[in-house]
């Protein structure tokens, strides 16, 4: 198809411009999604959280505690406790203790329990819901911060997109000309110009998600907690949402492209050329 | 066969009226070389853009080759450019960025000609008009009367009917100006196209089979 080879050429042509315009969108892009894919991920675990909260006991050994003491110590209460259920889940030097049922009130006397282990061990009273709270703040926090990032970056590539597009039809005129006289008509001459433009948009959308997917699960590390990180997942959703913020910014411009297309008069264009 | 009978046209410029072609009749038969002088302004190229299906008349009507064109649909006009029209004009309009044999390919590859007759009948285009050498070079490269053979080379790759040139001398020296203007009278009578030159230069208009003058809308035997 010859409209393809020309496409390609123009795309060879202006590949300093479209390659820049091309970096800003997919770094716009990345952001929206991994901005997108913390914030669903956020609900997502403080929902987890909400419909199982948990009250967990932590015991964290010292290198010199007597760990055998400390087990018979753990057993003993869970045995002395029995209506409650509890288990143990032993991790290394970590000891959680846990139920199904609300053991907040066991707190106290289960740090009385384990006094004859001395000041050798850490007891910590872990509420699921607080610790994914405390930890999403971290990821929150940072979430803003690229938010605010994301706008800019986001203002700066459509303002470039804007600009770009008028200063391809300037460059144009000439040559959209010459293939009018050849025999295009001028709304093929739009469809090469428009695929152009629209070829660069859906690169930079398909490569900053999948910058985005591969970079969100760092979001984690904003999150991180002693007993574990905060999971941070790429989700789909924030594709719809990068597509969604696609349109909506570049619609302006390419519509503006359009009309302006629509506009272009062959004779004025020669009239300008001739004299 | 291209006919024109009674054309009117008028430009609204602001409050003022032109009008530029009135009651306008013209005939070329196939083959045949006409050349058109006239003042500036006179409406010389106005005429010819009629011609090209580029502009609309307000009145009268256009024939070519039994097509009304005057009554064609702009997709219609497209396809009579692509198939029966070639453009040469002053200032050549080649795209810079493409090489020669590119630039003549340009037609073909619009009228929906597969790459590799394109390329056959574009180097045979170039060959014709002693550019055969130049196929690959860049456009920008060339002195204006090699740029003004290849725009000629791209008006004659797709076998039109009808060559529309708008002053295709105007930007070159006489010499230079005098083997174009022979190149172009030579394609159109071993090619049975019919060629139409505007053009302010005597000499350039001497060559052609029929003189006319555009004088107050019309068109006389020179
Ligand atoms: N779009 C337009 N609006 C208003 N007037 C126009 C328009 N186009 C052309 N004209 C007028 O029509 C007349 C004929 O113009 P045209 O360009 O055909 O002249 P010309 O014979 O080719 O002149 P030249 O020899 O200088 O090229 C001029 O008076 C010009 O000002
Ligand atoms: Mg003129």
């Amino acid at each position: 198809m010859y409209s393809i080879k020309i496409i390609l050429h123009y795309l060879k042509l202006y590949k300093k411009q479209y390659f820049l315009l091309g970096i800003q969108m997919t770094v716009a892009f990345a952001l929206i999604f991994i901005i997108r894919s913390s914030e669903i991920s956020l609900e997502l675990r403080q929902a987890d959280a909400e419909s199982e909260s948990k009250v967990s006991f932590l015991v964290e050994a010292g290198a010199d505690t007597d760990t055998k003491m400390l087990s018979e110590l753990i057993n003993r209460f869970i045995e002395e406790n029995a209506e409650f259920g509890l288990q143990c889940i032993v991790n290394g030097n970590l000891y959680i203790v846990s139920s199904d049922s609300d053991i907040s009130s066991l707190f106290g006397p289960f740090r009385l329990a384990l006094q004859p282990c001395g000041e050798q061990i850490t007891i910590t009273y872990y509420d699921s819901m607080e610790m994914m709270k405390s930890m999403g703040n971290g990821i929150a926090y940072f979430t803003n911060i690229l938010k605010i990032i994301m706008v800019i970056v986001t203002l700066v590539a459509a303002v470039g997109f804007t600009g770009y597009v008028m200063l391809t039809l300037l460059q144009r005129e000439h040559d959209i000309l010459a293939a009018y006289l050849c025999g295009a008509s001028l709304k093929k001459l739009l469809f090469i110009t428009g695929t152009e433009l629209i070829a660069v948009g859906t690169f930079s959308l398909a490569l900053g998600c999948g910058l985005g997917y591969i970079l969100t699960p760092t979001m984690s590390s904003f999150g991180a907690s002693g007993i574990g990180l905060y999971r941070i997942t790429p989700q789909p959703e924030a594709f719809l949402y990068a597509f969604a913020l696609l349109i909506v910014i570049y619609a302006i411009p390419i519509l503006a492209y359009g009309v302006r297309m629509r506009l272009y008069d062959p004779l004025v264009q020669i009239r300008k050329e001739e004299n | 066969m291209l006919e024109l009978k009674n054309i009117n046209k008028s430009y609204h410029d602001g409050s003022t009226d032109i009008h530029v072609l009135k009651d306008l009749s013209l005939k070329a038969e196939k083959g045949t070389v006409l050349s058109i002088m006239g003042r500036s302004g006179c409406g010389k190229s106005t005429l010819l853009h009629i011609l090209g299906g580029i502009e609309r008349i307000d009145s009268g009507s256009y024939e070519l080759d039994g097509v009304r064109i005057d009554k064609c649909t702009p997709a219609e006009l497209t396809k009579i450019r692509s198939q029966k029209l070639g453009f040469v004009f002053q200032s050549y309009y080649l795209i810079k960025s493409l090489n020669c044999v590119d630039n003549v390919e340009v037609p073909l590859g619009y009228a929906g000609i597969k790459s590799k007759e394109r390329r056959e009948r574009a180097m045979a285009a170039l060959e014709y008009v002693g550019m055969g050498d130049y196929a690959e070079r860049s456009i920008t490269k060339l002195s204006g009367g090699q740029q003004q053979r290849i725009a000629i080379a791209r008006a004659i790759a797709a076998s039109p009917s009808l060559i529309l040139a708008d002053e295709p001398t105007g930007n070159l020296d006489s010499e230079t100006a005098e083997t174009i203007i022979h190149l172009l009278v030579k394609l159109a009578e071993q090619n049975g196209i019919t060629l139409i030159i505007v053009t302010h230069d005597d000499k350039v208009a001497s060559t052609a089979h029929e003189q006319y003058i555009l004088r107050d809308g019309m068109c006389v035997h020179a």
